[in-house]
């Protein structure tokens, strides 16, 4: 405590910061006026609380070292990109009042099975080290992590004060965990589960939540694969009355939704469920009037779920439509003719999200309707590579010339030509996010049979915005140069079987200086392009090359070079291991501290020689299988 | 508070021994000393040993103007911009006097000209503006700059 309080009886304490230097003494006799700066740093406490974004906090953590732990005893939020990329007692050696704290585990690639299973990104090191110095901690978002049951456990035990628990794309843990979180976290307000892979143990968690008013404001369990008490649901809905956002998942028929609906009006956001009657219904029967139901809803806003859906009830939906600003059907198998009625109405629309059973046809209607879009994603029903698509650059002109405010879009397709893309570079100039996926392998401008280059050339250079980009179909080293020329705030690159030589990866590492996150797969880049990023690569969140021409000589070479950096190489098959002249996946990233001690327990040999580490393991996973990812970064590559 | 209490009156002086006579009305925005004169220790003099007479003269002007209900809205922003635009130093202190007395809605007036004059700005840039010596150690600026770079505020900063 500083000399403020040798008046006692004068002051009750200080509002924020207790560390003034002023000199008392009843007199004016001691007082000594401090430099500026001195008097800087006894207020700069103060003055962080009024700081909030990202950027000026880290700004203001490097000016000097007063500032750098002023800082990191105001910070309340952590966002920790890469789990490994610092220890978690490093973390919590620094900052001592988080109450909130997002962590990212495996590469997005994982979601394609590039990664053996057993790869880590456990929770359990950073929870061991937050359940002691975060005991005030609030809110927990992960992603691609690796959960068990015991963890949620001691994180519901851990933090008596948990209020959001958010898991994206995470695994290893089940109902039985769910029911834990339920019946412990009493001031829970939001649980989401997102993409997430949980294991059905046959547990009534629903029924765990306490018997009480909750103050439930978000419940989203709409990727939880099993059966669901729907009676407890039902009374659990009935007694939150904060609950903004519900998604269900497959397992609730329209008629229970319709039940819901009627105790919750007062939802913003809804997933629908099924959307279709999984009861037998007998004959004769009155439906329920699902269309006053959602005209009761007044403020829905986000419209998502429709798992299984019966075309026939999305009239049912009409009384909302002009008030979406939100709709996910990327579920819903539907095409255009039932799409129209829908889309006509949906002016506000912002973010959209669907099959490409819509069509080109649906897409038109779409660009049409939605002059607000935002955001656009559109996904494959199925992913055939060597098939006529229903969407194409068609659909893709469309939406160029009607929704002027594009910021974002995936798109699916088979084929696509220059100039649509081309199109869209110049009508849609605020886009921040373009990824295009051409399924199919090396496919060309389907009318003049030239490589893509010259669309995304047109993208990077006339997207002045541009920070993520995805390329796809037939790729010279021509359009890396592009994007290496015209892509200076591009910071997430994701490519697929493109480039002709390492000049194509040269052109990135040395043209892209924001560049933090770069995937690549099944692209010819060797050891001189690897080489070509030593300057950068402790910049990067990470880099991920799987499937190109990288040598185990050149990894460990890269990991001599720059000490702190990790350099994981990662067979996919043991047999291939000694034989293969390439590796199979290199991945890469920046880490303060030391290799992570929990590499999978198949690695076959201890950590060879070279910088920090150098790992081998097989995986058990062949190099198959596709996935389509729903989740909010979501992407799709296709596997042999 | 009454009408009839309105006037009166409570004594502060400040470090270098310059009293300044205040309504009460005016004094009860310092948080920290209100129950000195709430104790019916009014009339003597409350010493606040660590704050210049220049800076305690711009305090009490701050609360007098915004104890003051007859001052509309607009006049009172135009104020408030006025009375930040001071030399770096003096600013601090008022920050410093705010904190101390717990006068919030003048701490926050204050903290938020300064941290927008941080806002946007390099660690160097802000070094300079505020003439701060820098003195990490090279692996001490190398921790603490990879620990930014990885470790962010924003949790959907790049979803």
């Amino acid at each position: 405590m500083s000399e403020d309080e040798e008046l006692p009886d004068l002051v009750g304490g200080s509002t924020r910061s207790s560390n003034s230097t002023a000199v008392s003494g009843g007199g004016d006799q001691n007082y000594v006026s401090p430099s500026p700066d001195q008097v800087l740093e006894n207020v700069i406490e103060n003055v962080l609380y009024f700081l909030t974004s990202r950027h000026d906090r880290n700004a203001a953590s490097l000016v000097c070292k007063s500032w750098y732990h002023a800082e990191a005893l105001t910070r309340s939020e952590l966002f920790i990109g890469n789990c490994y990329s610092v220890s978690p007692c490093r973390v919590t050696n620094r900052f001592k009042l988080i109450k909130a704290i997002a962590i990212k585990g495996k590469p997005r690639f994982s979601d394609f099975s590039l990664l053996p299973p057993d790869w880590g990104a456990h929770f359990a090191p950073w929870l061991r080290a937050m359940a002691v110095s975060y005991r005030a901690l609030e809110k927990v978002y992960l992603k691609r992590m690796c959960v068990s049951d015991e963890d949620l456990a001691i994180a519901a035990h851990s933090f008596p004060i948990l209020k959001e628990l958010v898991l994206v794309c995470c695994e290893g843990f089940g109902t039985d965990g769910l029911a834990i979180v339920a019946r412990e976290c009493r001031h829970i307000r939001v649980l989401e589960l997102v993409d997430s892979d949980i294991t059905d143990d046959e547990v009534d968690w629903i029924s765990c939540f306490p018997d009480d008013v909750t103050c439930l404001e978000s419940l989203i369990f709409d990727c939880v694969e099993s059966p669901i008490n729907f009676e407890a649901l039902e009374r659990l809905v009935a007694r939150s009355p904060s609950l903004k956002k519900l998604r269900l998942n497959s397992y609730i028929s329209i008629r229970q939704l319709y039940c819901l609906m009627i105790r919750a009006p007062q939802l913003t956001h809804l997933g629908t469920g099924s959307f279709s009657t999984l009861e037998i219904v007998a004959q004769g029967e009155q439906e329920p009037d699902y269309i006053s139901a959602f005209a009761a809803c007044k403020s829905l806003i986000c419209l998502s779920g429709f798992k299984d859906i019966n075309p026939e009830y999305l009239s049912a939906i009409y009384p909302v439509c002009g008030n979406l600003t939100s709709l996910n059907l990327s579920y819903a198998n539907i095409s255009a003719e039932q799409l129209k009625p829908v889309i006509c109405q949906c002016h506000k629309l912002q973010t959209f999200w669907a099959l490409d059973s819509v069509s080109d046809e649906g897409l038109q209607a779409v660009s049409a309707a939605c002059k607000d879009l935002r955001e656009l994603r559109v996904f494959p029903v199925e992913a055939l590579e060597d098939a006529e698509g229903p969407v194409s650059e068609v659909g893709l002109l469309a939406i160029s010339e009607g929704c002027r405010k594009l910021q974002s879009i995936l798109y699916f397709c088979q084929r696509m030509t220059n100039a649509a893309v081309v199109a869209m570079s110049k009508n849609c100039p605020d886009l921040v996010v373009f990824r295009l996926c051409i399924m199919g392998r090396h496919r060309p401008d389907h009318v003049t049979g030239e490589p893509m280059d010259e669309g995304f050339g047109a993208i990077v250079k006339n997207c002045k915005k541009l920070t993520r980009l995805a390329v796809s179909g037939l790729l010279t080293d021509r359009a890396f140069n592009y994007i290496g020329q015209y892509g200076k705030l591009l910071r997430t690159l994701s490519v697929a079987f493109a480039g002709n030589t390492d000049l194509g990866l040269k052109y990135l590492l040395e043209g892209c200086p924001k560049l933090l996150k770069l995937e690549i797969r099944d692209s010819p880049f060797g050891d001189s392009a690897l080489f070509a990023g030593l300057h950068h690569y402790y910049n990067m969140r990470f880099m991920w090359l799987s499937s190109c021409k990288v040598t185990r000589h050149g990894c460990e070479e890269v990991a001599r070079q720059l000490p702190g950096l990790v350099v994981e190489v990662i067979a996919l098959n043991e047999e291939d291991k000694e034989t293969n002249e390439y590796v199979d996946t290199m991945y890469l990233y920046r880490s303060l501290d030391r290799p992570r001690a929990d590499a999978p327990r198949m690695m076959v040999r201890p950590p060879l020689i070279v910088g920090k580490a150098l790992y081998k393991y097989k995986a058990g996973l062949p190099l198959a299988g596709l996935k389509i990812s729903r989740s909010p970064c979501g992407s799709m590559y296709l596997s042999s | 508070m009454s009408s009839t209490e309105a006037k009166k009156m409570v004594v502060l002086k400040s470090f270098d021994g310059v009293t300044f006579e205040v309504e009460e009305s005016v004094a009860v925005q310092f948080e920290s000393i209100r129950h000195m004169f709430e104790d019916n220790l009014a009339g003597s003099v409350i010493p606040l040993s660590n704050i210049k007479s220049e800076i305690l003269s711009k305090v009490i002007d701050y609360c007098k103007r915004h104890a003051d209900d007859t001052t509309d809205e607009e006049d009172l922003k135009a104020f408030d911009a006025d009375f930040v635009k001071v030399e770096h130093g003096t600013l601090f202190d008022i920050i410093r006097a705010a904190n101390y007395l717990n006068i919030k809605s003048l701490l926050d007036l204050t903290c938020q000209t300064v941290a927008d004059m941080i806002k946007g700005k390099t660690p160097a840039e802000i070094r300079e503006l505020f003439n701060i010596s820098d003195e990490f150690t090279p692996e001490e600026e190398e921790e603490a700059s990879i620990i930014t770079r990885f470790i962010y505020m924003d949790r959907y900063a790049d979803c």
